[in-house]
């Protein structure tokens, strides 16, 4: 007897030993009311070296026979008693286990209206009688190879997508975990909200926040350019580089200077990361920063005004300039003075009168819906429920958004 | 993103309409294989029509001055607007190349 894979009217596309071992062990249907034509196509099918090939004699004998185990291909009669073709197609088509079965129609039935009628039911394929062996070998070979094709995509599919999941699982891992806080909450009296949560496609936003003594405490927000994983590699990138910087937490504008000419030596041409670096010292109660032109941030001095300000986050985002200086800015930061850092996609998001929310606009949300006796995660949570109800169907890119509160007493 | 390209006298002009994103790169970087040629001493990228840009496009334009700095030709931007403008302004891109408002 040939191999299989000698018949040339079996498969013959780029397959594996073992992949054309699974198509002509596949399982194949045969449901006509002619014992003469399932016969017919059973021997065709079995001189091309398919071996797996059960038969049925209506429609309702199918349905059972498929309710045991669903067939790969399943070659159908369209007029039998009991239950016949059109209705098997519509049946089969309701489950969801079988939406997908390929049907291959084999009918004398070849009018205009037939043949509609049977691809409105769900068929696949048609052909005509007299049954021609090497058109049924043809076609049952498009199908099982398709059918493995798909198979190949939604294992590759699966696996890039576990793979991202894994990805996003490492880029939630690399953030402050809620027991961390907790602990910089009480050690540095400080108010402290922290939102992250990574694209499913992956993204380039990475936070964080370094003790640095018991009265200086460092922070950062972060953002790299591009889309997906080339953008999560990188945020990796930074935040080894910045385990090993610990002595620059202190001075920003030089933490920012000496990032920059690594990033420029390892990006690629084109490719940066927006920051802001800052260190707030609660001796001196004064916050001192560098931008790399990140968005702006919310600060909010209550001795000079109950509502949020945008300060500036002007500077070179880092990676594109091979050497530039970054400018240190210090601020005051006294007893309940506020920052709130945030990504992008925050104010990227369009508002109900189809216009972006940009900076101004997120500025005046936080405004309207901050009030002093509201917990600041309750406010994180308000803008976090705005942006996804803003964002509707649209993929969401990362969103980060980081607030800090100094409750540490002026002393006078 | 459109584009159209208009030269003489030395000079080219690409302009750019709607929007500029990581999805362009390639066109992007076709288009500046014109500033290669001898025949240009100056070159001007004009963003009067762009009406957005992603963190892509913005690292294109800095690409383009660099492209244009490496083959001797001088750079300059135009007209920018809107949100454009502003992630130029924020980025700091005037203190590297001519920013012609």
């Amino acid at each position: 007897m040939p191999h299989p894979s000698d018949i040339k009217d079996g498969p013959t596309s780029n397959f594996s030993a073992r992949e054309r071992e699974s198509i002509f062990s596949a399982k194949i249907l045969v449901v006509d009311d002619s014992a003469l034509i399932r016969e017919l196509i059973g021997a065709c099918l079995l001189s091309a070296g398919y071996s797996n090939i059960q038969y049925s004699q209506d429609g309702k004998e199918a349905l059972n026979a498929v309710k045991k185990e669903v067939p790969d291909l399943i070659i159908l009669d369209l007029e039998m008693p009991v239950m016949d073709g059109f209705e098997f197609c519509k049946a089969l088509r309701s489950e969801p286990e079988t939406r997908n079965v390929p049907i291959l129609i084999q009918s004398g039935r070849d009018t205009a209206a037939d043949i509609t009628r049977a691809f409105e039911y769900g068929a696949s394929d048609m052909v005509v009688k007299p049954i021609k062996k090497y058109e049924i070998l043809a076609r049952t070979k498009v199908h099982l190879e398709n059918k493995l094709f798909v198979a190949r995509l939604e294992a590759f599919h699966d696996r890039v997508a576990s793979e991202l999941e894994q990805a996003r699982r490492l880029q939630l891992d690399i953030c402050p975990t809620p027991a961390e806080l907790n602990e910089y909450r009480q050690r540095l009296n400080l108010n402290i909200g922290w939102h992250y949560e990574p694209s499913s496609e992956l993204g380039g936003d990475i936070g964080g926040i370094f003790p640095i003594s018991e009265n200086k405490v460092a922070f950062y927000i972060a953002d790299f350019s591009g889309h997906g994983v080339a953008a999560a590699l990188n945020t990796f990138r930074m935040q080894t580089w910045l385990a090993s910087a610990t002595h620059l937490y202190a001075t920003p504008d030089k933490l920012l200077s000496k990032l920059n000419r690594f990033l420029h030596r390892n990006l690629a041409s084109g490719s940066y990361a927006t920051m802001m670096f800052f260190c707030l010292d609660l001796n001196k109660q004064e916050l001192c920063y560098s931008a790399a032109g990140s968005q702006p941030p919310l600060i909010q001095d209550p001795e000079k005004s109950k509502e949020f300000q945008l300060a500036s986050s002007h500077g070179m985002p880092l990676g594109l300039r091979a050497n530039w200086d970054y400018t240190e800015i210090k601020i005051p930061f006294r007893e309940n003075c506020k920052i709130m850092l945030y990504s992008d996609a925050l104010v990227e998001v369009k508002t109900s009168d189809d216009t972006y929310l940009g900076d101004e606009g997120l500025r005046d949300e936080v405004n309207e819906i901050w009030t002093e006796n509201l917990d600041p995660e309750e406010i994180l949570k308000n803008l976090v429920t705005n942006f996804h109800r803003r964002l509707q169907d649209e993929e969401a890119d990362d969103l980060t958004i980081i607030y800090l509160e100094n409750r540490n007493k002026n002393v006078s | 993103m459109q584009h159209s390209i208009d030269t003489g006298n030395g000079v080219i002009t690409i302009s750019l309409a709607e929007k500029l994103s990581f999805e362009d790169h390639d066109k992007f970087r076709e288009l500046l294989t014109a500033f290669e040629s001898k025949e240009y001493k100056n070159c001007s990228i004009n963003l009067q029509q762009l009406s957005a840009i992603d963190s892509a496009g913005l690292g294109m334009l800095m690409i383009a001055f660099e492209t244009a700095e490496k083959n001797g030709l001088s750079f300059q931007l135009l007209k920018p607007q809107g949100q454009v403008k502003r992630l130029l302004e924020i980025s700091q891109f005037d203190k590297v190349m001519p920013i012609n408002y």
